[in-house]
């Protein structure tokens, strides 16, 4: 299973969810994404979107007012 | 790895609240603020009115300028001193957003990204955002929010070319965002 | 937690000490300073935004917020409406005297403005409140572009000329009102459903 990721420490939105949305159609089925975002918005849009297009994902621990969140592909 | 209940719609980080509860308390407590300063809540006036006061130190006369001498405008400007209703309303608000933050441990200071060319996005949204707020005579809070509630058409008139500018703002910017 | 028990204790005594210092100024200006902490808690909680009550609709099909707003908008009809009755039968003094080419175009301007900058005017209150410092930059565009906008604004009254603002109660009783705004939020809401629905998003 292997492993991409994105850093988008900085972004504001629309930029977090637009490019992970992005990442993750394009990625392969069983990819995994590493999502790194600072925004705490954004950590709502990214879960509230893999929720509703079935990607289950992981928030990781919240480090220095950075966010971690593991997306797996699913088809 | 995923999450339990499907019918469940995740709110994100731990310690989010549901936006209906943010669409609840943005109309209570804007009643509130009607109730108590005879208007509702209104932020880019407090930005006119500071920049002017900032102008009027360098020895420039805003007071001049066509905006403050009609509308019922006329004592804003003079009338704006540090006790002024709208400035520590706002004041406020940052200070709530900064204590919400904290109580759920998500408040980090985070600094601007070295791009000048985000910055530069940043900089720029914020100057067409000031200046069609004070063509409208308000932003998405007073004009949109406060229009519409108080049975003015000018809110519905906000909504309706916002939308316009949306959709032409996301046309313009989507490959340099 | 000591941390947590620490932040209890001295949160609301800074806020209630700055609210006594107010009020010895203008006890309106202290109200108004404990309602702006209220607003800004409750909103940055729930992830208020305008702006991407607009833009994620359009963009991502993700219709949360703009229910949200329109729930807002329901309310606070209701409540507006019942202190107006009240208190101004005549016609809520609201800011908008006159309305003018400016009261068209400012609008576009400002919705497209709130792209680039990743929110609207409250959004940028509220993130500086979360410590994000690149919003420093929004607010320092926001008091330029306020300042260029009411040197303008002689200008743009001009453009078009000037008409008087419409106060749907004055203009329809307030029956007429009543019937117009909420048809219009329905439509709102309809319209909402309607794109979530059609799922294709303008990405």
């Amino acid at each position: 299973m292997s492993r991409r990721s994105l850093d988008l420490v900085g972004e504001v939105c629309p930029v977090p969810l637009m490019r992970t949305s992005e990442e993750v159609s394009r990625m392969a089925a069983g990819t995994e994404l590493l999502v790194e975002t600072d925004y705490p918005r954004a950590l709502t849009n990214i879960t509230q979107w893999c929720f509703r297009h079935g990607h289950p994902y992981e928030i990781l621990d919240y480090r220095r007012g950075i966010y971690r969140v593991i997306i797996r592909k699913t088809p | 790895m995923p999450e339990n209940d499907p019918r469940r719609v995740p709110v994100g980080p731990p310690g989010a609240w549901p936006y209906w509860v943010g669409g609840v308390a943005l109309a209570l407590i804007n009643t509130l603020i009607l109730l108590a300063d005879d208007r509702p809540w209104g932020i880019t006036l407090v930005f006119t009115l500071l920049g002017s006061r900032a102008l009027q130190s360098v020895g420039l006369h805003p007071e001049n300028w066509t905006y403050f001498n009609q509308g019922g405008r006329d004592t804003l400007l003079s009338q704006f001193g540090w006790a002024d209703t709208y400035l520590w309303l706002n004041l406020g608000v940052v200070a709530g957003a900064l204590l919400g933050s904290l109580a759920v441990g998500e408040f980090a200071i985070r600094p601007w990204p070295k791009k000048w060319r985000k910055l530069l996005l940043s900089l720029g949204g914020g100057v067409l955002m000031g200046y069609g707020a004070r063509l409208a005579l308000g932003c998405s809070v007073g004009a949109h929010i406060g229009g519409i509630s108080s049975f003015s058409l000018h809110g519905w008139i906000f909504a309706v070319m916002l939308l316009v500018g949306a959709l032409a703002g996301i046309r313009l910017f989507r490959r340099i965002l | 937690m000591p941390g947590k028990a620490l932040f209890a204790l001295t949160a609301p005594s800074v806020v209630l000490l700055v609210a006594w210092r107010l009020w010895e100024q203008n006890p309106d200006t202290a109200v108004m300073w404990l309602l702006g902490i209220a607003m800004g808690a409750m909103l940055q909680r729930s992830r208020y935004c305008v702006a991407a009550a607009y833009r994620d609709t359009v963009m991502f099909g993700d219709t949360g917020l703009a229910r949200s707003l329109l729930l807002a908008l329901a309310i606070s009809s209701v409540t507006f409406g019942v202190i107006q009755a009240m208190r101004w039968p005549d016609g809520f003094p609201i800011a908008a005297q006159r309305i003018s080419a400016g009261t068209l175009a400012g609008p576009v301007l400002f919705g497209i403005g709130m792209i680039p900058a990743g929110g609207c005017a409250a959004s940028t209150l509220l993130r500086l409140g979360e410590g994000n410092l690149r919003f420093l930059w929004t607010l320092a565009g926001l008091v330029l572009g306020s300042l260029l906008g009411a040197y303008h604004f002689g200008w743009w009254e001009k453009l078009l000329g000037t008409a008087q603002p419409v106060y749907l109660p004055a203009a329809l009783g307030w029956p007429g009102a009543i019937l117009v705004q909420s048809s219009l939020l329905l439509a709102a809401f309809l319209v909402i459903k309607w794109w979530e629905r059609r799922g294709s998003v303008l990405l």
